[in-house]
């Protein structure tokens, strides 16, 4: 079988778990930064930004291992710059970055440095002035130039990508222009604790500024989308609004607004909505049954109980998960196996895919990553 | 007062090391008899309470207050 018919397998298989219908086999979508470390045990995180190319490379390597490369999602490689974590932390959060190697030790994980540049007087800029102006003002405070960010390697890009496509995986497109949450974003912005007092000092403040976010984003989203290629679905992170962490009264006034506006909006352009929602969001999956059947994904890390989302969102759309990353870490590779099965067991073969909690922790332990394969192709 | 309950919160697998050398320090100093030791965050589950050697996984702040009460005798 030639890579590109593989493609087209895993292509139709994923759709089939997406749109809800029964694929020849549970997807396994599978992803995560530390793979490379299979292949050069030495190897420490810090290589990551010190030499890509290097990590690129064995990250290559370790999706062509025997079993590894049952794995039906592309492997992350390519985007673990200085420059485009970087961009990350300050488009997502107005926040900075700390890099092993520079700011943390070898082989420690990337952090989201938050500064918080917006100050509660801000709160009037932007309804004064509007987002676009704010967020200039923000890039400024941090120390954030978009203009000075280095172009894209594109030699180096359509190199990755013709590996990627000779290894013979999905090559559904995932759009990269989705905005946060307004609520994250502004969260983000304020510094977390700020933000939650602000909640309660000036709700309408918040809630006005929330809305006013909420609108340049989407907008900017749907331009977006109808301009550049075509992609399956979009992903939306997040974080910072579990059922365990705000109220239900909190959720519906600032949060939700966001998914109920932006979901249409997708669906308008045919693009689906990949929700991967940390934390436990058990008591808020009722929201989401008014979205349309099949319009949505459902990836949560393994904090919501599977038994949970199969229950309240089971018939409406795919869920995506949920091997605790722990598991993967310290667990045996029986443990790994039984917890796949187990899954299999509840979730059935139909909207559903195979994954991990958020995602594969980078110190996994390749044999247990292989025990949830080979559960999930029942070997 | 010693202390009687220790909790460590954890956001990543890869901090799992560092809390069990915590906690076996305890015993090496000869106090960890006398505390409970609870852990919490993101990626902590029931293996990762074993592997530890911790006493007990609490899934959140609340679930955290409860526990120790209970523990505590508080009512």
């Amino acid at each position: 079988m030639t890579p590109q018919e593989m493609t087209e397998i895993r292509n139709k298989r994923i759709m089939a778990a997406l749109n809800m219908e029964k694929p020849d086999r549970i997807p396994i979508n599978l992803s995560g930064q530390g793979f490379f470390k299979w292949i050069d045990p030495k190897a420490v995180l810090a290589d990551l930004f010190r030499n890509p190319k290097y990590t690129d490379e064995l990250t290559l390597q370790a999706f062509q291992l025997p079993i590894i490369n049952e794995i039906d999602s592309a492997p992350m490689i390519g985007f673990t710059t200085e420059a485009g974590m970087t961009a990350f932390a300050a488009t997502s959060y107005f926040a900075k970055i700390k890099i092993p190697g520079r700011d943390l030790p070898e082989d420690a994980i990337w952090n989201i440095d938050e500064v918080g540049p917006m100050t509660a007087e801000d709160y009037d800029t932007v309804i004064d002035k509007g987002w676009e102006y704010m967020t200039a003002e923000l890039y400024k405070r941090i120390g954030f130039d978009p203009a000075s960010m280095p172009p894209p390697d594109m030699e180096y890009t359509n190199e990755l990508n013709a590996k990627i496509a000779a290894l013979g995986k999905t090559s559904l497109e995932i759009n990269p222009f989705l905005p946060m949450p307004s609520f994250e974003v502004i969260s983000g912005a304020r510094k977390m604790p700020e933000f939650f007092k602000d909640l309660r000092r000036i709700p309408d403040k918040v809630k006005a500024v929330i809305d006013i976010v909420d609108e340049a984003a989407i907008n900017k989203m749907v331009g977006a989308l109808k301009s550049g290629p075509p992609c399956a679905y979009g992903f939306i992170g997040g974080t910072r609004a579990g059922s365990d962490f705000i109220s239900a009264r909190v959720y519906e006034k600032y949060y939700h607004p966001f998914y109920h506006k932006i979901v249409p909006a997708m669906r308008e352009v045919n693009v689906k909505t990949w929700f991967h929602n940390d934390s436990d969001w058990s008591g808020f999956l009722q929201y989401f049954t008014e979205f349309p059947k099949a319009q949505c994904i459902f990836d949560p890390d393994h904090l919501t109980p599977m038994e949970k989302l199969k229950e309240v969102l089971g018939d409406r759309m795919c869920i995506e998960g949920n091997i605790p990353p722990a598991l993967l870490a310290v667990g045996t590779p029986d443990d790994c196996y039984k917890a796949a099965r187990d899954l299999i067991d509840l979730m059935g073969d139909t909207g559903f895919m195979m994954g991990v909690g958020c995602g594969v922790p980078v110190n996994a332990k390749r044999e247990n990553v292989e025990a949830v394969i080979l559960a999930t192709l029942g070997k | 007062m010693p202390a009687i309950l220790l909790g460590i919160s954890c956001l990543l697998t890869t901090a799992f090391d560092n809390i069990k050398e915590c906690i076996q320090t305890l015993e090496r100093e000869g106090l960890r008899g006398d505390v409970k030791v609870l852990i919490g965050g993101g990626p902590v589950d029931e293996a990762t309470c074993k592997y530890m050697g911790a006493d007990h996984v609490c899934r959140n702040a609340q679930e955290t207050v409860e526990y120790s009460k209970k523990y505590m005798g508080v009512k």
